[in-house]
């Protein structure tokens, strides 16, 4: 174990955590020493694997005790792995010849997606081009819409857990065998809609339209000044895009009929078909653009393939609407990478700023700032380790499961994290430990922990400690759960990127003012459940610090980003089943991209920055005075963009 | 801007009723609520989640059951328009309990509860998602009244809620002709189905 060096403990900190120092039974702080000690024994390839995959394997082996054996997953048949290091012959024959598979791999970002029997994740790891090896912590979409949100967060979130309530007593009490003869006897189902058939043709674009396209003043642009985004390309990224929706949907007119899904990516049969949602939102803002399709939840390296892939078929706008949990904080990542090409390229990038919340509103469920060591007074770990002083306590309560991972990151760089952090969840009254992350972090791996959020619920108690190293700015992320003690910064990764346009959600009739232009001030406030801003960054893409020997939030170290850059509508109707409405940032991003669609036709030329100028002129300020932490310049107008266009 | 009062039997008025507000806009109520004194059903509408939007017609939900009562009333709006109207219909209801369903024509309700009978469709749901009003989108037949009928049971009543109601020519929210845009902002009558079943001894 290294020596831990320059611990920042205050006398005024450990005065305040003292009449907390019982937050943690001793019996449970005994238990965390006891990880700490086991981690301390492990053998170099076991040190490169994430804390999932090291649980599973010292389970397998019998090294771990009966409490943290009843809380490891049971190694599993298959692991689907990433596997970050030099993506050589030999590696990929490793993996074939454990009886493995290479879903995709970077041979620039140094990533591997592979499917690994569990046995053999050790043996993988000895190899000397592995430098980590861990599990997907998974992705998400940034829709929030009744009809498809995730199932755990529908359960928990207040406003879900009302309208269940009142559903379920309606099912209750329905009594279908008296209803159902009555209904069906006084002729009320089929006969009333016989003239909707004369009604149908009747629709101008589509059967359904956003109404983004009024309140953004799209209208305006396309039937007043004739620009409709005719010759540009707009990618769009999601989750899928089904052949049978986009048929269906073209069919409908809600897509043009020149949508193009590249092959082979039209996402998985499980999908949402959120992607065909998005680009009915981008064909209602700018019906002459041209859509094309690719899925960005396969992997990290199958979205960053997608994002150039998407601009090798022509697109000059791109738009996404997914996060990846593992996705690096304070540095570009394999899709911020991505990201970054294609803008140099000329391409205009966007991207919902995520659901996550904001402080502003109360409903961050982010922490961020840099570690505080509790001293002993916020309890001693035996063997080492020191618990992270939140702010005046040591345990952030969760009090708002999502069931989405919770991620700690710190501000050491990507695939060379040389300082230890460790996560723990424990129950209400710290009295049990329900889950653990604690990989080992000696040089070369991530600074990244994660635990499932399944199975946790309101009232757990979120610990993280040093086990060895230096402070660190820290990020805590539940994903759209809440915390007791929170603050700003909540968006993150690609969605937050230098050279992204990250979007803001604002629900198109937050004013109570009908399908009419959105208008500057007060009437209109981001979203409850847009994730706010700024975004620090400590590293350059390629890992060198911003400001070298400063990497610390409190010293005022590496570099702000404005983000989220703009706002844009959501709350929407669509036609794609599951989403009518639209909510969420997901809607919110496609809204913007539209805008950007009808500007590029304008200025075909427009570089990105010449494009962010056109999007952030005249934009509509909402929430703070100028530019903000919660809608960045505020809510981008197509009116306003075009003319911007039209004279710059 | 013109405003126009209105004198609904069995909602407590907190801001006067408007119409006509913009060219698009039907109705808007302002802040109102129930004040617990009308008509009441045992049941109302099954909240099936689904809203109604203009690219399907959405079959009546049936009954949530015998949970009531539910108090109710009802909102004709008169359209001599000559083409169907596209109408978007939204709730701004924090407390959640409000129901408002679109029939045209006329809306007859049965021995307790409402029927199918002309129903449109309606929001599936009651309350404020994440906040912001809930709304649902109908297909007006030409020449056809838009009839809202709106049920609270009994917990909310006296909780304020708002109903804004927006005409347009098409899915794309094209404008309604002027000349009609005209004629409704003089035409907006509340609750008449509700006093002419009162006058005719119809049960509450």
């Amino acid at each position: 174990m290294k020596n831990l060096v320059r611990i920042v403990t205050t006398a005024a900190v450990a005065a305040g955590l003292a009449a907390q120092a019982q937050q943690i039974p001793q019996a449970t702080l005994d238990k965390i020493a006891e990880v700490g000690r086991l981690k301390a024994t492990l053998l170099p390839e076991e040190q490169k694997m994430d804390s999932a995959l090291l649980m599973r394997t010292l389970k397998a082996q019998g090294r771990l005790p009966a409490w943290l054996a009843d809380i490891t997953d049971a190694p599993a048949g298959a692991a689907t792995v990433e596997i970050r290091g030099t993506v050589s012959d030999s590696l990929v024959q490793l993996i074939h010849d454990v009886g493995g598979t290479v879903q995709s791999y970077s041979v620039g970002s140094g990533l591997i997606q592979a499917t690994i029997p569990s046995y053999e994740v050790a043996r993988i790891s000895q190899s000397a081009d592995v430098r980590q090896i861990s599990t997907n912590s998974g992705a998400t979409t940034n829709s929030y819409s009744p009809g498809k949100v995730h199932p755990l967060i529908r359960m928990q979130d207040p406003l879900y857990q009302r309208w269940e309530a009142r559903k379920l007593a309606d099912v209750k009490n329905r009594k279908w065998n008296r209803d159902l003869p009555m209904l069906a006897s006084n002729g009320l189902i089929p006969a009333i809609f016989s003239w909707f058939a004369d009604a149908t043709g009747i629709a101008a674009v589509g059967a359904l339209t956003s109404q983004g396209y009024i309140t953004h003043r799209a209208n305006y642009v396309v039937n007043s000044l004739g620009y409709t985004g005719n010759g540009v390309k707009v990618g769009v990224l999601s989750d899928s895009a089904s052949a049978a929706r986009v048929a269906a949907l073209i069919a409908s007119g809600d897509l043009p009929a020149n949508t193009v899904v590249l092959p082979g990516q039209e996402g998985p049969s499980t999908g949402s078909d959120e992607g065909t949602a998005m680009m009915e939102i981008i064909s209602d803002m700018a019906p002459g653009a041209q859509l094309y399709f690719a899925t960005a939840f396969t992997s990290v390296n199958s979205f960053a393939a997608n994002i150039i892939a998407l601009k090798d078929a022509g697109c000059t706008i791109i738009v996404d609407d997914v996060s990846y949990f593992s996705e690096g904080v304070f540095q570009d990542g394999p899709i911020a990478q991505a990201v970054n090409i294609v803008t140099a390229a000329g391409v205009t990038y966007l991207s919902s700023a995520g659901n996550s919340g904001n402080k502003t509103q109360g409903t961050s469920g982010t922490w961020q700032g840099d570690f505080v060591s509790a001293g002993a007074a916020g309890g001693v770990l035996t063997g080492g380790g020191l618990l992270h002083n939140w702010g005046g306590t040591v345990v952030n309560v969760l009090t708002l499961a999502s069931g989405n991972p919770i991620t700690l990151k710190w501000s050491d760089p990507l695939s060379g994290s040389a300082n230890d952090y460790d996560l723990y969840i424990l129950n209400s009254t710290a009295t049990t430990i329900k889950r653990v992350s604690t990989g080992f972090q000696s040089g070369t791996q991530d600074p990244f922990e994660v635990v499932s959020g399944n199975g946790l619920v309101a009232g757990d108690l979120i610990v993280s400690l040093l086990w060895s190293g230096a402070p660190r700015a820290l990020n805590l992320a539940t994903n759209r759960s809440r915390i007791s003690i929170n603050t700003d910064s909540v968006v993150f990764g690609h969605n937050a990127a230098a050279n992204t346009v990250s979007v803001a959600a604002v629900f198109w009739n937050a004013a109570r003012r009908g399908t009419v232009p959105f208008i500057a001030g007060s009437a209109y406030k981001t979203e409850s459940f847009s994730s706010d801003g700024p975004r620090r960054i400590f590293y350059q893409p390629n890992g060198t610090p911003i400001t070298p020997g400063n990497v610390l939030i409190g010293t005022n170290g590496g570099q702000v980003l404005q983000k989220p850059d703009i706002t844009a509508a959501d709350g929407v109707s669509t036609k794609t089943p599951g989403f009518n409405p639209f909510y969420g940032t997901s809607a919110a991003a496609p809204s913007a991209a539209g805008i950007a669609a009808l500007v590029k036709q304008v200025r075909p030329a427009y570089t990105p920055a010449q494009m962010k100028a056109a999007l952030y002129a005249n934009s509509l300020d909402i929430m703070g005075t100028g530019v903000d932490r919660d809608a960045g310049r505020g809510i981008a107008m197509a009116d306003k963009a075009v003319a911007y266009a039209l004279s710059h | 801007m013109k405003r126009t009062s209105l004198l609904l039997r069995t909602l407590l008025l907190t801001a006067t009723v408007t119409a006509s507000l913009k060219a698009d806009i039907l109705l808007d109520t302002g802040a109102i609520a129930f004040d617990g004194t009308g008509p009441t059903f045992t049941s109302r509408p099954f909240r099936d989640s689904t809203p109604s939007d203009w690219s399907t017609a959405k079959a009546f939900p049936g009954l949530a059951g015998a949970v009531g009562p539910f108090f109710y009333t009802t909102i004709t709006i008169p359209l001599a328009t000559g083409a169907p109207v596209y109408v978007q219909v939204s709730t701004d209801d924090p407390f959640g309990t409000v129901f408002v369903s679109a029939y045209h024509t006329s809306f007859t309700p049965g021995p307790g509860f409402p029927t199918g009978a002309n129903y449109l469709g309606d929001a599936g749901l009651s309350g404020n998602p994440f906040g912001n009003p809930g709304f649902f989108q109908v297909i007006v037949p030409a020449d056809a009244p838009l009839v809202l009928l709106l049920t609270r049971p009994t917990p909310g009543v006296g909780s304020p809620f708002a109903v804004l109601v927006e005409g347009f020519a098409d899915s794309n929210f094209a404008p309604l002709p002027e000349p009609m845009a005209y004629g409704l902002s003089l035409s907006v009558v509340g609750v008449a189905m509700l006093v002419r079943r009162k006058r005719n001894g119809g049960v509450a």
